[in-house]
């Protein structure tokens, strides 16, 4: 194990890293759709007789799209990277080193779009109108630019396709079974948000509702090529789905009515009930946008948050138990290494490097094996508890389970030998307050055999 | 001990990706400085509660957004590059440190934040929120000791094992280093320099305009701030010297960088100091030009510096060229050919439209001038 984990209390590091992603993700898709709505609506102004009306309106939509994307998304951005490091430094260190070129070529385009907005945002009132017009498109497809290219990682990440570390083709890894279809969906993703955001900031008009009306109607109808065409590519993306991940849903789906819903599943309803009620707030703001009110548009831009919650969270579930599917463990532990006996049969705290001397089989052994090979997902006693899972664990159930916790489908392998696995469950077990003493443990090692 | 280097190893030759990393940590330093030097002397134009100072303090502040968004922006290659060449210790020393690492994210958002609402407040004539500012750079410079500390805690592969088995949760800061505040100094010290490098090159463009007495403040006080620096870095060059006289040595002996990269940024230094009071009067661009570029030569040759002293103290637990080149020969040249076009495209951009902003910047200062 090349690197330490980052043991943090309550939150985990998952976690941390799925709040700052699904901020972004939703920011992100908004900062590229809301390019091309400026786009489209500064074209659209000149087209209609109250076009300096229109613009006025723009006006304040792009300032709220500035603040909004250049700090919030950009910080973000920044931070799932930090946060990344944080939780799975050696999946990091794996995606940085392939890609690094991918990422340097994101970043001129990051850097593009926002010089782009720049001008266009504060060249407002000199620019000519031909001028402006040419910056939001430009901005736009800058922006989609970078979606391009980082959209190849992220689906690298559950899809690697024919990429593997034997062979590593770029390409086989970039442009992966997954690429396509994300790409498509996250394109449509990102028109409705742009025309969300313009719903919001149009209930802010004041005065003339037959304006109001029209630019509401304006903005609502950009929710409706999403509504439509997802489906059909959501049928695409799942046919590019690992197999195991299609079980996974099938059986967390037949669970529902016998009381079991995997989280996958969850994620993947959450995404899509809040899909479909944000098609159908839209529907009723286009129909009668004079219904449209600020608190209303700003719940579906809030529904739209739960619902990226859902498809990012789904995501993160869907390539269980693996950081980079079929590579690298959840846990920063290679798939390779879990297949080979010889490293099985080692003691784990012996090829761990992050980790004090301590005694075999005592309380502190168990410990840093939780906290190397648990705490990359899993907390004590919050987020994802391993407290609560192991309630009514006994020292020896512990050892048994932890051997064969794999066939779950969701969790890593246990690395290690028998003696690992007994001083893990019962550091588990002291943790609930049951006294394990030390014949006991021996008893359990004897008892979990090698 | 410290974690072996990726499996996929580089993707250039080491020397190549260096360079690129020096690059645009320059141009990272160079925002990050003009920011805070923005910070610092809109404050001090503040207190002074001088009329005359009131045209800087209003180009200090309008610059803050942009310079911070820059800053950031401008921060990410050579993050990215320094992963790819010294990922395992960084990844480290980033989770050792990891429950302060994180903060950066929070509290640069609040910084950002805290810089467009001072921007748009007072844009609609509300009172001035200097605290906002004040606030806003007291969390760049947490930020900033972040920083120093993650890269210096790099360079210590030999405390890592223990900081981590003590504070598991990333819970540890100082460490203990005492280069830590001369490197803090040393890379923050520039601020005055760069933000008076820019209210010179403002007053060019002021002369330009007819607004002789502006123009002048702008450029006195501009040339006094860069002044400052020098002696910032001289007390950070000592710190250095004192903590540091170890590795300077070893690099001496080994690579002989030290002496001709301390002279190039003296060079710059000088060069930086006479062109900046060569700038004052005139409406020339061509002294702050080379101002300018002196300021870059002093930066790179601190960040190229900089990293020498990294590669010396950890020479005996790691070099670059223990590690496996894989080239991505074909990706570097989309990213060339990507960068090349992009800042074309940006460039012909700005020659259309900065006229005009221009134009909107002068029309606006002769309505501050006309309130008064």
């Amino acid at each position: 194990m090349n690197y330490p984990v980052w043991d943090i209390p309550f939150l985990g590091a998952g976690l941390v890293v799925a709040i700052i992603a699904v901020i972004h993700m939703l920011i992100a898709h908004l900062a590229i759709g809301g390019g091309a709505f400026l786009f489209i609506a500064e074209v659209w102004s000149d087209r209609q007789s109250n076009g300096d009306a229109i613009r006025a309106w723009l006006r304040k939509y792009a300032t709220w799209f500035l603040v909004y994307t250049t700090v919030l998304g950009a910080v973000t951005g920044v931070g799932i990277w930090f946060s990344i490091q944080l939780a799975s430094p050696e999946g990091t260190s794996l995606l940085i080193h392939q890609f690094v070129f991918a990422w340097a070529i994101e970043w001129v385009m990051f850097l593009g779009e926002l010089t782009v907005l720049y001008l266009y945002f504060y060249g407002w009132q000199k620019n000519s109108r031909r001028m402006q017009i040419f910056l939001a498109g430009a901005y736009f497809v800058i922006a989609w630019g970078s979606l391009f290219v980082i959209n190849g990682i992220l689906t690298f990440m559950l899809t690697p396709g024919a990429w593997s570390l034997e062979s590593t083709s770029i390409w086989a890894g970039f442009f992966n079974p997954g690429y396509f279809p994300s790409l498509l969906i996250r394109t449509l993703i990102m028109f409705m948000m742009g025309g969300l955001f313009g719903i919001i900031v149009a209930t802010r008009i004041n005065g003339d509702d037959g304006f109001r009306n029209r630019v509401i109607r304006f903005s609502a109808r950009w929710v409706l090529p999403a509504a439509v065409i997802i489906p059909f590519l959501l049928i695409w993306y799942w046919s590019t789905l690992p197999q195991a991940t299609v079980d996974l849903f099938r059986e967390g789906s037949t669970g529902v009515f016998g009381g079991r819903l995997e989280a996958l599943n969850r994620y993947f309803w959450l995404a899509m009930i809040s899909g479909f009620f944000i098609v159908l707030g839209a529907l009723v703001i286009a129909i009668r946008p004079k219904a449209a009110t600020t608190a209303g548009a700003i719940a579906l831009f809030l529904i739209a948050q739960f619902g990226f919650m859902g498809a990012e969270f789904f995501r993160e579930m869907a390539r269980k138990p693996y950081v980079i599917y079929n590579v690298l463990y959840s846990n920063s532990l290679w798939k390779h290494d879990s297949e080979d006996p010889a490293l099985m049969g080692e003691p784990f705290l012996s090829r761990a490097r992050w980790r004090p001397e301590v005694e075999p089989m005592s309380m502190e052994h168990g410990e840093w094996i939780f906290r190397l090979q648990c705490v990359s997902c899993h907390t004590w006693d919050a987020y994802r508890s391993l407290g609560q899972r192991t309630e009514e664990w006994t020292p020896e159930f512990g050892s048994r389970w932890l051997e064969t916790m794999h066939e779950s489908g969701v969790m890593p392998p246990f690395q290690g030998t028998a003696e690992d696995r007994a001083a893990l469950s019962n550091w588990i077990v002291s943790q609930h307050g049951e006294v394990v003493v030390e014949p006991e443990i021996t008893g359990t090692v004897e008892g979990g055999g090698r | 001990m410290i974690p072996s280097p990726d499996p996929l190893g580089f993707a250039l030759p080491p020397w190549l990706i260096q360079s690129l990393a020096y690059l645009t940590l320059t141009l990272h330093f160079l925002a990050m400085n003009f920011t805070l030097g923005s910070v610092i002397l809109y404050l001090w134009t503040r207190f002074r509660k001088d009329e005359e100072y009131r045209g800087i303090g209003h180009f200090l502040g309008s610059g803050l957004p942009l310079g911070v968004s820059y800053l950031i922006t401008l921060g990410i290659p050579p993050l990215l590059f320094v992963q790819v060449l010294y990922g395992q210790l960084f990844y480290s020393s980033s989770v050792i440190m990891g429950a302060f690492w994180i903060q950066v994210i929070p509290v640069m958002i609040l910084a950002y934040l805290g810089f467009y609402y001072f921007k748009f407040s007072r844009a609609k004539g509300e009172r001035s929120r200097w605290p906002i500012v004040a606030v806003a750079g007291v969390l760049l410079l947490y930020i900033g000791f972040i920083y120093v500390n993650n890269f210096t805690l790099t360079m210590s592969p030999q405390k890592l094992l223990r900081l981590y088995t003590d504070h598991p949760g990333g819970g540890v800061l100082t460490h203990g280093e005492p280069s830590l505040l001369p490197r803090f100094l040393l890379f923050t010290g520039g601020s005055l320099a760069a933000a008076g490098l820019a209210l010179i090159w403002r007053g060019i463009y002021l002369r330009r305009w007819g607004m002789e007495d502006e123009a002048d403040r702008s450029q006195r006080f501009g040339f006094r701030a860069v002044l400052i620096s020098p002696m910032l870095w001289a007390i950070a060059a000592i710190g250095l010297l004192l903590t540091q006289a170890e590795s300077l040595n070893a690099m001496w002996s080994t690579t002989g960088a030290t002496l001709p990269l301390f002279i190039t940024g003296l060079l710059g230094l000088g060069v930086t100091i006479f062109f900046a009071r060569a700038a004052v009067g005139t409406s020339s661009v061509r002294s702050p030009l080379i101002a300018s570029l002196g300021m870059v030569i002093i930066i790179a040759s601190m960040v190229i510096f900089r990293d020498q002293v990294r590669m010396e103290v950890l020479r005996p637990y790691f070099t670059l060229s223990s590690v496996p080149v894989q080239a991505q020969w074909g990706m570097f040249v989309l990213f060339l050919v990507t960068l090349v076009g992009g800042a074309t495209l940006l460039g012909v951009l700005m020659v259309k439209v900065f006229p005009r902003m221009a134009e909107g910047a002068r029309e606006r200062l002769e309505g501050i001038a006309e309130s008064d």
